[in-house]
């Protein structure tokens, strides 16, 4: 009933509202640099640098929880089982709640958001990473363990190196999300170029909401470029 | 016998081959240098970013006493004012399929325009890449940001944020599985004298509808996602809720919301997977949910589903065949998600 009265209220405004939507872009293109304020170059450079720390730190935890949630290769049937619904917790954290929430035990900054984004990161790369181990073929893990290897020995020489490709390219994967995800970051107060947004649409300044958007592109953009291309090379 | 001996004659054993030197890893070509010094850049510029910040990987232990404070602040965690947090909960349903409903209508005939064995005209195909691509890099919390200013706090600036970041990412899938359609029922048609339109509804559409529908739900399963947050901004739904406690310093009431979420997440994204695996044919669709948990299905109900369709097709007298394939539970569940 509820859900019906929402539905009306909204279909009617949708169909109404839908012209507004070329307008508000149009008036969003700069025509100047008027709106450019000196803080944002260092904003930007933050936002990108956060979206770098964050994968590395994600994927620093990540790489060896992936090996526990990993069906063949975890130590036992249980902590598989554990591992995999730990990340599955993990995953369904928004990002942006864990920002929230780490913003007012540790006050507003870069430092809330990074960790954040990385606890984010690493539950999304353990389930990559842990379904790239489970890929792998059985036969070179087999040799190893014939030469009376531990596990930790087979696990570095013959899984490792196998996953390898597939982990690099979910690597730079995290790396372009990672930084997608640090742009909002400053909408609660976890650092980067997010802040500078809000205030632009509180203040209705839509050239300024423009200009960075594009800038904000091209950065996305072009680590997309790359990252893309070193994917294609690897796998 | 003579023959033999001479043959035995004592001779010198096989010299083994000279060892030659193998090096152990692959040679320093350029393009191993090159993905070297990607993958050193990149650790490097991450650790100047974590020193830069302040962060390294145990921040969270030094910072135990701050994330404690809080935490006790925020135990045990309650929900109170069940009304309202009903009511933004299913805002953000709503938010969510709407969001995926109108990104579903914009990327279909974008991802038509974007697929290089429909359309030969270059220039169509890169406007269509464009819009795609500008689409998937701004998040939709900065779409929300702009909407809110346009049509003020509610439900329908989350629509409309969703429902244009998804053209990104559906309007992308949706042109890759265009393209790799096969091409033989889309030649038989056009060899009955088709048109256009004709070869697209008869030979083309029915191929695309399975993968489609799933790369749907898929999104959809992220939009509810997203749609928790775009209340953040102001754009309705359960994020409405967040940022009130969050301003009121009710971490209780924050706490109980945040599980909230979570739980509603782990459960859309369940039946998500579970759906999509019956549309797309992972999974067995007449094995049980206890089945499953069990290990496979036993040996009779795989016998009964291996019947021999084809034998059984050909047995029938033309007269008697049908043109549409039968509603088997399959179908159903296909049409009955689509028109949910």
């Amino acid at each position: 009933m509820q859900a019906k009265i929402v539905a009306d209220l909204s279909l009617v405004e949708l169909v109404t509202g839908i012209p507004e939507i070329p307008r508000v872009f149009w008036r969003m293109i700069p025509t100047d640099f008027d709106w450019w304020v000196e803080g944002f170059g260092e904003d930007l450079i933050e936002t990108v640098l956060m979206g770098f720390g964050a994968t590395l730190l994600g994927l620093l935890f990540a790489i060896p929880t992936g090996f526990l949630a990993a069906r063949n290769v975890a130590p036992a049937r249980w902590i598989y089982g554990t591992a995999r619904l730990f990340i599955l917790g993990v995953r369904a954290m928004p990002e942006l709640i864990l920002a929230v929430i780490f913003v007012a035990a540790l006050g507003l900054g870069p430092k809330p958001g990074v960790l954040a984004l990385a606890v984010g990161l690493y539950g999304f790369a353990t389930k990559l990473f842990a379904d790239a181990i489970e890929e792998v073929s059985e036969g070179p893990r087999d040799g190893i363990r014939a030469t009376g290897a531990s596990r930790t020995q087979e696990a570095v020489s013959a899984v490792l190196p196998q996953a390898m490709p597939s982990i690099v390219g979910n690597s730079l994967y995290l790396l372009d999300a990672s930084i997608r995800g640090s742009t909002v970051l400053g909408i609660v107060g976890g650092g980067g170029i997010g802040f500078a947004l809000l205030q632009g649409a509180k203040l209705l300044k839509w050239d300024l909401l423009g200009g960075l958007l594009i800038i904000i592109f091209v950065i996305v953009y072009g680590i997309e470029l790359i990252s893309g291309w070193v994917r294609r090379r690897i796998i | 016998m003579t023959i033999l001996h001479a043959r035995s004659a004592p001779e010198a054993p096989p010299t083994p081959p000279e060892p030659t030197f193998r090096p152990d890893t692959p040679p320093w070509t350029r393009e191993r240098a090159t993905m070297w010094a990607i993958g050193l850049t990149f650790v490097g510029v991450a650790l100047y970013a974590l020193y830069d910040i302040g962060v390294n990987p145990l921040t969270l232990f030094f910072e135990r006493d701050d994330i404690g404070n809080l935490l006790e602040r925020m135990w045990p965690p309650r929900i109170e004012e069940f009304g309202p947090i009903w009511e933004s909960t299913l805002d953000t349903f709503f938010m969510a399929f709407v969001g995926t409903f109108i990104g579903v209508l914009l990327a279909v005939p974008l991802g038509f325009f974007a697929a290089s064995n429909i359309v030969r005209w270059r220039l169509l195909r890169g406007v269509a890449r464009g819009i795609i691509v500008f689409t998937r890099a701004i998040p939709e919390l900065i779409f929300a940001l702009i909407f809110v200013r346009v049509y003020s706090i509610g439900v329908l600036t989350g629509v409309l944020a969703l429902g244009l970041h998804s053209v990104g990412m559906l309007g992308k899938l949706f042109a890759d599985s265009i393209e790799q359609i096969q091409e033989g029922p889309r030649e038989g048609v056009q060899a009955t004298g088709s048109s256009r339109g004709q070869e697209l509804t008869t030979g083309i559409a029915p191929q695309l509808i399975p993968s489609f529908i799933a790369i749907t739900l898929y999104r959809l399963d992220i939009n509810f996602r997203s749609a928790t947050l775009l209340g953040l901004v102001g754009a309705g739904g359960i994020g409405l809720q967040i940022r009130a406690y969050q301003g009121q310093l009710r971490y209780q009431e924050l706490l109980g919301v945040t599980l909230l979420i979570i739980a509603l997440v782990v459960i859309v994204e369940l039946v998500s997977t579970t759906v999509r695996g019956i549309i797309l044919g992972h999974d067995k669709t007449n094995v049980s949910f206890w089945q499953k948990l069990r290990g496979g299905p036993k040996a009779a109900d795989y016998r009964a589903e291996h019947v021999d369709t084809a034998a059984v097709a050909a047995a029938t007298p033309m007269s008697q065949r049908r043109l549409r394939p039968p509603w088997d539970k399959e179908r159903k569940t296909k049409y009955g998600v689509g028109v949910g």
